[in-house]
């Protein structure tokens, strides 16, 4: 497989709002749609015949997070719209992952639509011909409803959902980041400044750090340790991989973001910190007994419902604090894809349209996962109803920026293999071995699995 | 078609020879030791024949999950598994977890035993209480355990504070995560452990023990000399279902670890999930099932012979 | 009874620490099941706060049932409850009607050979099946039907059906078994009117231990039910969704999924001893 050798530049430009090179921030603030790489569908001369598919059954398979909940939910709606029933399959992460790869590898004609976890499945799928394009779907007026609104998708959306070639096999749904969450009420009864640089979030964390009542900080240890290291790799300017496409986890910076990482854990950070995932992570937080936490924003933002958390409304955010390369916001998306197999392409496309309408995203976006529209984020009913403060929202948006936005998790076909070998090490780290030699072994482990993806 | 097959039911019983020599009857009761167990056997090799032939002819392909036909490397798998470092710590995590899952609830439930084999005050309510983690639902037990863990938050720790005893990381160490899972399936299978083995105390002969006692044995000789070679047997039947069910173990590890922290209870069950669901290569995975297997039937038929010989 | 003094060996421990000592072992042992369920218990009484709270709260602030409330109200719970007992049912029903007669016909006819076979069933890893098994019911149009997750389940409880059934055969009186065949009985007949009749203990215990095998199954649900068929113990797992975990639904809805396989380990409890040995121990 030919892979691309993308330097940081390149990278960057790729997060950016497509051929124009508008920013996303443009992007958000601007009423006026920005082009973008998809192609707007010509309004079709009669109204939009929504009853095509009348009759038909879809099965959709998918992720049980908020943002394909919360469509199931309301799938009456699409019933009453375009008389095509769904069927639901929802399960978690790692379990739905495993049965995509079952259908497709069964070539299933039984899966219609399936939620795509875009950066762990983009590269895989598109060198085994999983995806779909639907390039064609979108320029035909009579398949597309005129009010979907391409230019409202954030460019970011579209450009993950963009393959080398031009081919969009995807809707974006769900853009999350990874930010900096810290508890803005203790900060300022210390009378500490928020922290803009890592040094000084070290050093809040000291200052905040209080065992066994409060931790300084909580991170994740376990398995997904590596995906919340990589934001650090970016603010101590390194990358998975360098302008040649080497792997690049043993370098000078990704040593220093791994001994920034383990140092704030070993010093501040709660016991067992190996043993934590995002979900410990949040039961400390949301109990108060953390000082600041690096993760997703989706996740974060549950500690704002007063219903799980004691500490809704006193919770700062920003982006990861600057690091000696800068301060970046990494991104990642999950989309909803036709299978290449399904025998119901077009009314599918039907069920992508819908799930990722203007109204489906904005209801996302109340529930606290960010969404792949503007119009969501700038809705009225999202400031008035959801329980993100502006502080939230302010960050999030600030991440899809230009020159901000980075990807959450490197392009290469062996994506799993990577962050398994990743973790591995960073684990050991956190129990006391040495950072850069247990980097070293995971670069020496992971090079021939490289080699072996591309040849 | 109904009545036929029933009459010939009937006839069978009554008076064979209704049925000519060739009759379907004559070959049913010829026949009736195949009737009553091929079915059975049948369903066996379909079933689980199936998966096994298919792990058997893609441990010796190189196949990835994708498009890529499988191809024919030989013995390439198995010689790759058994060269790897990470199989090695494999097989010796799923070892040390075995023998954890159980040393412990046979140690335990021999205990129990004993103390169930005596007579008290409302002893069947009691052991009733005793047994009801036997049958729990596995994964929702492993659920709850995982919250009581929790380093920081966990009752666990906040009891042993309690006591004055210093917390500890359980599954979030790498030093305590295999003890620490075994501890979760050692709790539902102490009772079923110990229900076996008093079975097999039930049976003991009372008479023996007078005659003991007055050849002036004392508790511990009388265990060591009587009791234990009797109930042997039933100790290692438990020794055996155990055994077999901690090396096939996926479902507590899966719910509390994943494998973690790291790779510290990374069994060969988790390292070849992993490697046919998360890295694609189902070849190299299929080759950790076979060899999985074939140390569970050698564990399995160990631990038959064991059972002719009571001498330790 | 005439043993009360003697025969037991802890006879000697009683004279020794005196009663003291020994209901301090009863209630060690007892005290893992009693804390778990009591935990267990209390988290699904407790508000999410409460159940993340350090130090942790152990009597729950009210005893409200809105944790059941709400996982019938976010979840077909009926649902799939109806799918767990259907597969229960169709895999322990398929189970007893080709493992009892076989465990007859092995004993009958001394094909020990053929009961090893059967006992591989429950030696081969689950992992195995997975993908060849997925593939082929798929192919032959089987998912999201009951009959996929039935023969995956039946697989796992037919060795506990053939295993315990021999034993009870072998504690049958052979004299019985020869008296009817003088009678005129065939193989048949002394299976149906003798040997059936005289094992229903062993029945029942094998039938109950094949069901909460089924109900409990995990590894093979996740791959081979589908929406429709969806088990319980999937259903739990996947509400630790990608959301912070609500604690207090989590133990309502695992409460309610052990509650049944809990129930009937009471109820057979006295007849697992005998059944599991009898059948290891002669066969």
């Amino acid at each position: 497989m030919d892979t691309r050798k993308m330097t940081r530049r390149e990278i960057l430009r790729l997060m950016t709002a497509g051929a124009a090179g508008a920013s996303v921030l443009a992007t958000v603030s601007c009423v006026a749609p920005v082009e973008t790489t998809a192609p707007a569908a010509e309004p079709a001369m009669e109204g939009f015949d929504f009853k095509r598919f009348d009759g038909e059954s879809l099965f959709i398979h998918g992720e049980n997070h908020p943002i394909s909940e919360l469509v199931a939910e309301v799938d009456q709606e699409f019933l009453e719209l375009t008389g095509i029933s769904l069927e639901w399959e929802l399960a978690p992460e790692a379990q739905a992952r495993q049965k995509t790869l079952l259908y497709m590898q069964g070539q299933d004609t039984g899966l219609d639509v399936w939620e795509t976890a875009i950066p762990i499945e983009k590269l895989k799928f598109q060198s085994e011909g999983w995806y779909f394009a639907i390039n064609d779907l979108l320029k035909d007026p009579n398949l597309s409803d005129p009010d979907w609104d391409s230019g409202d998708i954030a460019a970011a959306g579209w450009q993950w959902v963009t393959l080398d070639n031009g081919d969009i096999y995807a809707l974006p749904s769900f853009v999350p980041q990874i930010i900096y969450a810290f508890r803005r009420d203790l900060l300022e009864e210390k009378g500490i400044e928020q922290p803009k640089t890592l040094e000084e979030m070290e050093a809040a964390a000291d200052a905040l750090h209080d065992p066994p009542n409060m931790y300084g900080i909580t991170l994740r240890g376990k398995a997904a340790v590596w995906v919340m290291w990589g934001a650090f790799l970016w603010n101590m300017g390194g990358s998975w991989q360098d302008e040649d496409g080497n792997l690049a986890i043993a370098t000078p910076e990704a040593v220093a973001a791994a001994e920034t990482y383990v140092r704030l854990l070993q010093n501040y950070g709660p016991p067992g910190s190996t043993g934590y995932d995002w979900l410990e992570c949040s039961s400390l937080f949301s109990q108060g007994q953390a000082g600041m936490w690096v993760d997703g924003s989706d996740l974060i933002a549950k500690s704002e419902n007063p219903e799980n958390s004691v500490i809704a409304d006193k919770i700062g955010y920003s982006l990861l604090p600057e690091g000696p390369g800068g301060q970046f916001g990494p991104v990642a998306c999950v989309g909803w894809a036709i299978s290449p197999f399904s025998q119901k392409k077009e009314a599918a496309f039907y069920f992508l349209q819908w799930a990722t309408n203007k109204s489906n995203q904005l209801r996302a976006m109340i529930s606290g996962s960010p969404a792949a529209r503007v119009s969501a984020w700038e809705h009225p009913d999202f400031a008035a109803n959801s329980l993100v403060p502006q502080d939230w929202i302010d960050t999030c948006v600030e991440s899809l920026k230009d020159g901000v936005a980075v990807p959450m998790i490197p392009e290469i076909i062996p994506v799993n293999e990577f962050g398994e070998a990743v973790s591995n090490a960073l684990t050991q780290a956190i129990e006391g071995g040495d950072v850069a030699q247990l980097l070293q072994n995971a670069q020496d482990e992971l090079e021939p699995v490289m080699q072996a993806s591309q040849s | 078609m109904q009545e036929t097959r029933h009459d010939a039911a009937r006839a069978t019983v009554k008076d064979t020879n209704a049925w000519g020599r060739t009759g379907i009857g004559d070959w049913i009761e010829q026949r009736a030791s195949l009737v009553f167990i091929a079915p059975a056997v049948f369903a066996v090799l379909l079933l689980i024949g199936y998966p096994l032939v298919w792990n058997l002819y893609m441990s010796l392909q190189k196949w990835e999950l994708g498009r890529q036909p499988p191809e024919f490397i030989g013995l390439t798998n198995y010689i790759n598994a058994l060269s790897a470092p990470r199989f090695h710590q494999g097989v010796f995590k799923t070892l040390y977890y075995s023998a954890l899952a159980t040393l412990i609830p046979t140690t335990l439930g021999l205990g129990a035993a004993l103390a169930f084999n005596e007579r008290f005050f409302a002893r069947g309510v009691l052991r009733s209480i005793f047994a009801l983690p036997m049958m729990a639902t596995p994964v929702a037990v492993a659920l709850i355990w995982q919250l009581m863990y929790h380093p920081a938050l966990g009752v666990f720790n906040y009891l042993l504070s309690l006591v004055n005893l210093p917390p500890s990381l359980w599954v979030a160490s790498s030093q305590t995560v295999i003890p620490s899972v075994a501890l979760v399936e050692s709790f539902q299978a102490t009772p079923f452990a110990a229900l076996v083995i008093l079975g097999g105390l039930a049976a003991l002969p009372a008479g023996l023990y007078e005659a003991s006692k007055i050849d002036g044995a004392n508790a511990i000789q009388r265990f060591r000399y009587l009791t234990l070679p009797l109930v042997w047997p039933y100790i290692v039947v438990v020794l055996l279902i155990r055994s077999v069910d901690a090396l096939k173990a996926f479902d507590s590890i899966f719910v509390l670890t994943q494998g973690g922290p790291g790779r510290a209870s990374e069994t060969i069950n988790i390292l070849l999930f992993l490697q046919a669901f998360n890295f694609y290569h189902v070849g190299y995975s299929a080759s950790m099932v076979v060899m999985l297997f074939v140390l569970v039937v050698g564990a399995a038929l160990v631990l038959i012979r064991l059972r002719r010989d009571p001498s330790w | 009874m005439a043993s009360r003094e003697g025969g037991r060996p802890f006879t000697l421990l009683y004279g020794i620490a005196g009663k003291g000592a020994f209901w301090l072992v009863i209630l060690a042992l007892m005290l893992p099941a009693l804390f778990f369920f009591f935990w267990m218990i209390s988290l699904s009484f407790k508000s999410q706060v409460e159940n993340t709270a350090y130090p942790p709260v152990f009597v729950p602030s009210s005893l409200g049932l809105e944790s059941y409330a709400e996982v019938f109200r976010k979840h077909p719970f009926p649902q799939y409850a109806r799918n767990s007992t259907i597969a229960g049912f169709g895999a322990t029903g398929i189970a007893l009607l080709i493992g009892v007669p076989a465990a007859y016909g092995i004993v009958k006819w001394r094909r020990y050979e053929m009961a090893l076979l059967i006992l591989l069933a429950r030696l081969v890893p689950p992992m195995s099946f997975l993908i060849p098994w997925f593939a082929a019911t798929r192919s032959l149009g089987l998912s999201n039907s009951y009959i996929a997750l039935i023969l995956g389940h039946m697989v796992a409880g037919l060795p506990l059906v053939v295993w315990i059934m021999i034993g009870f055969f072998e504690d049958l009186n052979p004299e019985l078994e020869d008296a009817s065949s003088v009678d005129g009985c065939g193989p048949y007949g002394s299976f149906f009117r003798i040997a059936l009749p005289l094992t229903l203990p062993g029945l029942v215990v094998s039938a109950i231990m094949a069901f909460i095998t089924s109900w409990n199954d995990f590894m093979f649900s996740v791959v081979l039910s589908g929406p429709k068929t969806r088990t319980l113990p999937v259903a739990v797992y996947n509400m630790l969704s990608f959301e912070t975990v609500n604690w207090g639904p989590l133990a309502a809805a695992t409460i309610m999924v052990t509650l049944p396989a809990v129930l009937l380990t009471l109820f057979i409890q006295r007849y697992i001893v005998s059944g599991l040995t009898a059948g290891a121990i002669k066969g």
